[in-house]
């Protein structure tokens, strides 16, 4: 049997960290990682448990069609993912065959919403804006499927991807509507799930919700960011310091990776993002020690010597790609000496001593930072 | 907050030239387990101050962490047990940090210690 094909999204741009993972992963062959932006589309007999472990992808889709749509197999696909996620919630005394029949029999008309990207990259925009675009799929989804249109709380979502006249259409797999499979993939922190009293639910592997303020950072961000210094790590043993982490993303993603090795602290001086990041902690902490805490990343309150490595992204807080930049004629540089103040600032306040860090291209220049009060 | 990172925070407020190590004000601990790693221990312990690591031990009610070490007991596999268990597997969740030298609380909610700083202190 020729094995499903799955589309999963990270981050624009930092496909080559997927595809580094997904080429790990026995019997995984990748198809493309330039048919749309941010993912990588490939092949693969592996369990679903395999693949959620994949640590620099967002979400991970069945692959429904690029230019020719074929319902059968991906739907399948998404079945058996969801039948992993609900036979675990059956009692153990019952069977699986059991469990199945019960499933199939009981599976009514789902609800799904449809969720479009459309990019003009030689051509001239389409006339059509990405909201046309995915109302027309919804369309032809009813149509065909019967299943009924939810825009906020449904059980399936289906993601098109549309650049100049190429369509990739996805069914998303982990995070499908408000549902996520994630009982699968525990990991072996206690289950229990921490309560917000006031604040939203804090993502940890998904995008924030476009009405919050606070900026999350997606994970395969974080991945690619810490992969990057793989090439050029010894082994990494001591504290880990990331002055303005926001909810928490990159300091649990490097215990995450790096477990009892180091210890990480995350601090951020605004509120909710503390508070979305002591959640993080505290739900789904990771393999090693992480703190967080709340300070001012421009006056920290460290006594010398005690960081062996910072971790920082910028810009924060502002949303910031290509097409804003162009559209404001900046450039990155302008960008950056504009908006982000405060990180230059920053960067005045903490140097650190990257001895290792022994850039390949001649072009970057050797940055030598002492740890300073 | 663990007493690792207790370890490492001072206040710095302007002007403040003795603000380590802050002591602790205790009204809630809590105890979760963390993986033990000896070589993780090893490489932290040159970064600690260990006097002001006792200390903090003795101040949440911690009384096996000796106040002078040597490099052997490093290899010892009891003594790593219990530093392991003060430095990374004890938490404050609910106290505040207090500098020697103003006396200025730095709350600690949650297990979170705030350290911000109001606009006349910076």
């Amino acid at each position: 049997m020729e094995p499903p094909t799955y589309w999963a999204s990270c981050a624009t741009g930092l496909q080559f960290c997927l595809r580094a993972e997904l080429e790990a992963i026995e019997g995984t062959d990748v198809i493309s990682d330039s048919l749309a932006q941010g993912g990588v589309l490939f092949r693969t007999n592996a369990e679903p448990k395999e693949l959620a472990k994949l640590r620099a992808a967002d979400n991970i889709y069945a692959f429904l069609g690029h230019h020719q749509i074929d319902w059968k197999s991906p739907l399948e696909l998404y079945r058996r993912w969801k039948q992993l996620d609900e036979t675990k919630n059956c009692s153990a005394s019952k069977s699986s065959s059991e469990d199945k029949e019960n499933m199939d029999a009981s599976s009514s008309p789902l609800t799904f919403r449809v969720t479009s990207d459309r990019i003009c990259k030689n051509m001239m925009k389409q006339k059509y804006t990405s909201m046309d675009a995915a109302a027309a799929i919804g369309d032809g989804v009813n149509e065909l499927l019967g299943w009924k249109a939810s825009m906020r709380v449904y059980d399936v979502e289906v993601l098109a991807w549309i650049r100049d006249m190429e369509l990739l259409i996805v069914v998303a797999l982990i995070y499908s509507g408000n549902k996520t499979i994630e009982r699968l993939f525990e990991n072996n922190v206690a289950e229990e799930k921490c309560t917000t009293e006031n604040l939203p639910e804090a993502p940890r592997l998904s995008e924030a919700p476009k009405d919050t303020e606070v900026k999350f950072q997606r994970p395969s961000r974080s991945e690619a960011q810490l992969h990057s210094r793989r090439q050029y790590r010894k082994a990494l043993v001591g504290t880990s310091l990331k002055p303005r982490c926001g909810c928490g993303t990159i300091p649990l993603e490097a215990v995450d990776w790096l477990g009892g090795q180091i210890m990480s602290i995350g601090a951020d001086n605004n509120p909710k993002a503390v508070d979305a990041a002591a959640i993080n902690v505290r739900g789904g902490g990771g393999r090693g020690p992480c703190d967080v805490l709340s300070w001012d990343a421009a006056n920290l309150p460290l006594r010398s010597g005690t960081i062996d490595r910072v971790v920082c992204d910028m810009p924060f807080g502002n949303r910031c790609g290509i097409a804003v930049l162009m559209a404001q004629s900046k450039t990155m540089r302008q960008e950056v000496e504009v908006n982000q103040k405060p990180f230059l600032e920053m960067l005045q306040h903490i140097l650190v001593e990257m001895e290792e860090f022994r850039p390949k291209k001649a072009n970057h220049k050797r940055q030598r930072v002492v740890v300073k009060r | 907050m663990r007493l690792l990172t207790h370890n490492m925070l001072s206040c710095n407020i302007k002007g403040v030239t003795k603000g380590f190590p802050l002591s602790i004000e205790v009204q809630r601990l809590d105890t979760k387990d963390a993986d033990f790693n000896p070589d993780f221990l090893r490489n932290i312990f040159p970064k600690l101050e260990w006097k002001a690591f006792h200390d903090a031990a003795v101040s949440i009610g911690l009384n096996d962490i000796p106040e002078q070490v040597d490099p052997t007991m490093l290899e010892d596999h009891e003594f790593l047990q219990k530093f392991h268990h003060a430095l990374l597997e004890v938490h404050l969740e609910e106290g505040a940090l207090i500098c020697p030298e103003t006396g200025r609380r730095f709350p600690v909610t949650k297990g979170v210690p705030n350290m911000l700083l109001h606009e006349d202190e910076v």
